[in-house]
């Protein structure tokens, strides 16, 4: 297997936006509770999620390299797989701990053990299904995005309802970035053995799903206004922005035909739309 | 392949139990053994420094402080030497008229002391011509209230500021009644006019609703000193009959909380140097109350060098006040067994009830007197004030940038400064001396006493919100320093204290906070920790583990507990991490439990059971002198499954008196005796 192609799969770059979405999420439910829980989370929380995120991108790499048949490609998917499980049952039994150590909500570990059936889903069937990329952009965004919720979780059982949007918001833009993006891997970098998804569900599926997310995206960030925020005042810029450039991406999907030139501005649209993103949740919690 | 893995198997588990069995040996070891301090200067000795002139009655006890007043050289002290008809100190009363005509911050408190000379000398001409001349033009220029123009660096605005203008205002006035003031540019009787309602304003505040610096054991004594001057030579009856009452409702606050010569209960404003002593050579600063509690009541002690303490001169000299017996006899009585509950104050959001708005200039000085200036109902109308009279932000708010960042923090939110005050109130409102239900439980051996359930999880100045009592060095508190307070021990986070007789039940916890405020905290130094005042050098013998300390002293007990493990910082603090923490307090004697050992014993076995909350913890503990303890952050104290009344209390309720909070009238008895402080018909009447 090729460095290169390891790094390029397992996105230790999305590990990072993963952790701050915790932190995010940690940050936007934080005023209900007391600090000694807050500092607890805040050691506790991206220990536990960082554990996951590794094992979820593991188990990325591992679907999309299951199908090779060299015993030395069986030999690293059987390590990928065990590193897997490993790092999700630590994940878990840390997140147990914590749990019973700080007496938090039944929900948390409840979280972390749906995460887990996701796992092992994909580990037994994902490998063999044709659309597994649809399955692995699924896990992508989920491992990003799902921060927030997991975050505001060991906080408080009462999530503030502006996280859901934003896990909706960040989960639907991430996914929508992806799968554009999946229309260039198509040109360059087609394997036999996995399709990507542009591949998987057809061109135009890809560009309505993508419009149809961005839209969603910019409901998802508008509501949080009127259902309150830490500081609605701070979110308001970036998020606006950001609500203007998805239009703007809406619109060159719409009037784009990917299958013959990928328009490089959308993934740039929709790459500055989640640093747009990030600032704006940031923003809220201050 | 299968032998392998079982192999492998097999050297993991010799490892694990390798690391595990002496983890779980060390932990149990931990927790049985006890580190042992014997005190070479107290074991098996009796000490006691409080019983000096115990026994004298009230007059031999103001001849006493007379006698050692005299000699010192302190403003207050030239009263007494007027009084006894003995030469004054003029370099003293220069100094102290050089301050008043700068216009420092406390020159109202010099103020007091220069006019009560010039009374005091009406009829004794002690005081030289020329000094005279100097004092009257220093009365004739000084600022009695910040609504005057001109400069100056004084804080007109605490509780006991305020009474202390008021006061040398209308004693200056009655004493110049046709001179031009200066500064103000107003003549004596305008003065007189123009304190006359604010002195009653303030009296009937106290008189209702008790003190905002409540227990203070330094400013009660500032309280008493304009008290008295109004006692003495206020021309008007009724606001002298209002202070002399309010002077015998601080005696009789003293007599319900004092113990073996310390005001040894909660404080709304006091001061590290007061409430630590890091040797048996280096104890706690005397109180300022502790002389005229002395002098009053015959508790406490005497102190030959505290001669300029000027509520204890101003009581040795008055010619008009004499505190009522009742509350000696009283103090007496109760000095082994007391359970008192009382309340002071208000809470911020409750003015409307009471008549105080949140508008007008006139209430607003309720609010400010409470340390509310920043408070959210309060902030908008301060700023207006701070703007119409020019005053500085740092005399008001503590702090010179603090309207700086306060717009900027608007500014970030998109709010007012009312919203962003209510944003923070944890800290704006933390500050504010609001409404308060203090207990204490008194016995021979020790007292315990705090405020119930008071603020919990804010941010205050200079609180003090529980002490256990062994003797009068013999004391442990717990706080969580940090926030807008910079002393160690006193303000900072306050928890949830519960008590119950001989057990309290402290929770420290805080909301997360703003994040501009959480910067601000981490700018101010926030400390990561949670400790307890616990001086070594005070006891006989202390034994500990990681979690109880123990302490004996005079055949009274003291287990405290932390749940996060603890250790000793120095020897008087034990320290441990985290902001968020239980502290458990029980106190027990020789009679009630045996030797210390078992007394030790019982703790140690007593059933206990701690639960983390989102915020705070829930506790469930098997006293072994109360049975079982249930209580929350929330939730209700329960002690035996019936519900403890933590508040609102009383304005006072123990076996003397038991008074309505918000009614004008208390009643103490004891056996024949009783004491009426009417405030709705202005009558002291004292029947024996």
């Amino acid at each position: 297997m090729d460095v290169k192609y390891i790094i390029r799969t397992l996105k230790p770059i999305n590990w990072l936006k993963g952790l701050l979405m915790l932190i995010i999420g940690l940050m936007n439910s934080r005023l209900v509770i007391g600090i000694g829980r807050f500092i607890a989370n805040l050691i506790f929380g991206p220990l536990i999620y960082f554990l996951i995120i590794v094992s979820g991108f593991l188990l990325v790499l591992f679907i999309k390299i299951s199908q090779k048949d060299s015993p030395r490609d069986k030999k690293n998917n059987k390590i990928i797989q065990i590193m897997t499980i490993v790092l999700y049952f630590t994940a878990y039994i840390v997140c147990l701990f914590h749990t019973i150590l700080y007496n938090l909500s039944i929900l948390v570990p409840i979280l972390i053990a749906l995460l887990g059936v996701i796992w092992l889903i994909s580990i037994y069937y994902g490998k063999d299904w044709e659309k597994r990329s649809i399955l692995n952009t699924v896990i992508v965004s989920l491992l990003v995005s799902f921060g927030l919720i997991y975050g505001a979780a060991v906080n408080d059982i009462n999530i503030p309802v502006s996280l859901y949007f934003f896990f909706l918001a960040l989960f639907s833009l991430q996914f929508s970035k992806d799968i554009i993006k999946s229309y260039k891997k198509k040109e360059g970098e087609e394997r036999i053995d996995y399709k990507e998804f542009a591949a998987s569900v057809g061109a135009h599926m890809t560009k309505q799903i993508a419009i149809g997310l961005n839209l969603i995206v910019i409901i998802c960030l508008l509501i949080p206004m009127l259902t309150g925020l830490y500081n609605g005042f701070l979110y308001f810029f970036p998020m606006i922005i950001n609500v203007i450039l998805l239009a703007m991406a809406c619109i060159i999907i719409l009037k784009a035909d990917l299958e013959k030139s990928y328009k490089k501005s959308i993934p740039f649209l929709l790459r500055t739309g989640i640093f747009l993103e990030f600032l704006a949740f940031i923003f809220a919690s201050v | 392949m299968m032998r392998t893995m079982k192999k492998h198997l097999k050297c993991i588990t010799i490892i694990i139990i390798l690391f595990v069995v002496p983890i779980i040996t060390l932990i149990s070891i931990e927790n049985n053994y006890l580190h042992i301090y014997r005190n070479p200067y107290l074991s098996g000795k009796t000490y006691s420094s409080n019983e000096f002139n115990s026994t004298a009655e009230y007059k031999d006890r103001v001849d006493i402080f007379l006698n050692s007043s005299k000699v010192s050289n302190g403003l207050y002290a030239q009263s007494t030497r007027i009084y006894l008809n003995l030469s004054i100190n003029n370099d003293t009363v220069n100094n102290r008229i050089a301050k008043i005509n700068r216009r420092e911050d406390t020159s109202d408190f010099d103020m007091n002391g220069l006019l009560r000379l010039l009374y005091l000398d009406q009829d004794k001409n002690n005081i030289s011509a020329p000094l005279k001349e100097t004092i009257k033009n220093a009365i004739l220029n000084f600022k009695y209230w910040f609504t005057e123009p001109n400069d100056d660096d004084m804080i007109f605005w605490t509780e006991n500021h305020m009474i202390l203008f008021h006061t040398a205002e209308l004693l200056a006035g009655q004493l110049y009644p046709s001179e031009n003031f200066v500064n103000s540019n107003m003549n004596g009787t305008e003065h007189v006019n123009h304190a006359l309602p604010l002195i009653n304003r303030w009296l009937d505040w106290k008189g209702q609703l008790g003190f905002a610096e409540w227990h203070s054991n330094i400013y009660y004594r500032l309280e008493l000193t304009a008290l008295l001057n109004l006692v003495d030579y206020a021309q008007d009856i009724d606001i002298s009959t209002k202070a002399a009452m309010l002077v015998d409702l601080i005696a009789f606050d003293f007599a319900c909380n004092y113990y073996k010569g310390i005001y040894a209960t909660a404080h709304g404003r006091t001061e590290d140097n007061r409430q630590l002593g890091t040797s048996l050579f280096d104890p706690p600063n005397r109180e300022a109350t502790s002389e005229p509690a002395w002098l009053m009541l015959n508790i406490g002690y005497h102190r030959e060098n505290d001669g300029d303490n000027s509520a204890a001169v101003f009581l040795a000299t008055s010619e008009k006040y004499t505190p009522p017996p009742i509350l000696e006899h009283i103090a007496t009585a109760s000095k082994n067994a007391i359970e008192h509950k009382s309340r002071n104050n208000i809470g911020l959001y409750d003015g409307s009830n009471y008549g105080i708005s949140y508008t007008s200039l006139s209430d607003l000085m309720f609010w400010w007197g409470t340390s509310a200036p920043a408070a959210a109902p309060i902030i908008e109308k301060s700023f207006d004030i701070i703007d119409e009279y020019d005053l500085q932000d740092e005399l008001v708010f503590n702090d010179p940038d603090f309207d700086d960042l306060f717009e900027i923090a608007a500014l970030i939110q998109g709010v007012s400064l009312s919203e962003v005050s209510e944003l923070v109130k944890d800290v704006t409102q933390g500050v504010c001396l609001e409404a308060v239900n203090t207990y204490t439980y008194r016995t021979p051996y020790y007292q315990l006493s705090g405020a119930q359930d008071h603020q919990k999880g804010m941010n205050g100045l200079q609180e003090h919100i529980w002490q256990a009592s062994l003797d009068d060095n013999a004391t442990i508190y717990t706080s969580s320093p940090g926030g807008v307070s910079p002393q160690e021990f006193t303000g900072g986070w306050k928890p949830r204290a519960t008590f119950y007789k001989d057990v309290g039940i402290i929770q420290y916890d805080r909301k997360m906070q703003q994040l501009i405020l959480e910067l601000v905290f981490l700018y101010l130094g926030d400390k990561p920790y949670t400790h307890a005042y616990f001086p070594k050098w005070a006891f006989e013998e202390i034994r500990w583990n990681d979690h109880w300390t123990f302490g004996l002293r005079n055949n009274a007990y003291v287990a405290l507990y932390s749940y996060e493990p603890t250790w000793w910082e120095n020897d008087y603090e034990i320290r441990a991490n985290g902001k968020k923490n239980v502290w458990i307090v029980e106190l027990g004697s020789q009679t009630e439990d045996g030797s210390f050992n078992a007394f030790i014993s019982k703790i140690l076995t007593a059933q206990l059971e701690i639960h983390h909350l989102p915020l705070g913890f829930n506790i469930r503990y098997n006293s072994p002198s109360q049975g079982l303890i249930e209580v929350g952050w929330d939730a209700p104290m329960y002690v035996q499954n019936h519900m403890v009344d933590l508040g609102p209390y009383p304005r006072f309720n123990n076996s003397y008196c038991n008074q309505e909070f918000g009614t004008n009238l208390t009643l103490i008895e004891f056996g024949d005796e009783s004491l009426e402080l009417d405030f709705n018909l202005i009558n002291r009447t004292y029947l024996d």
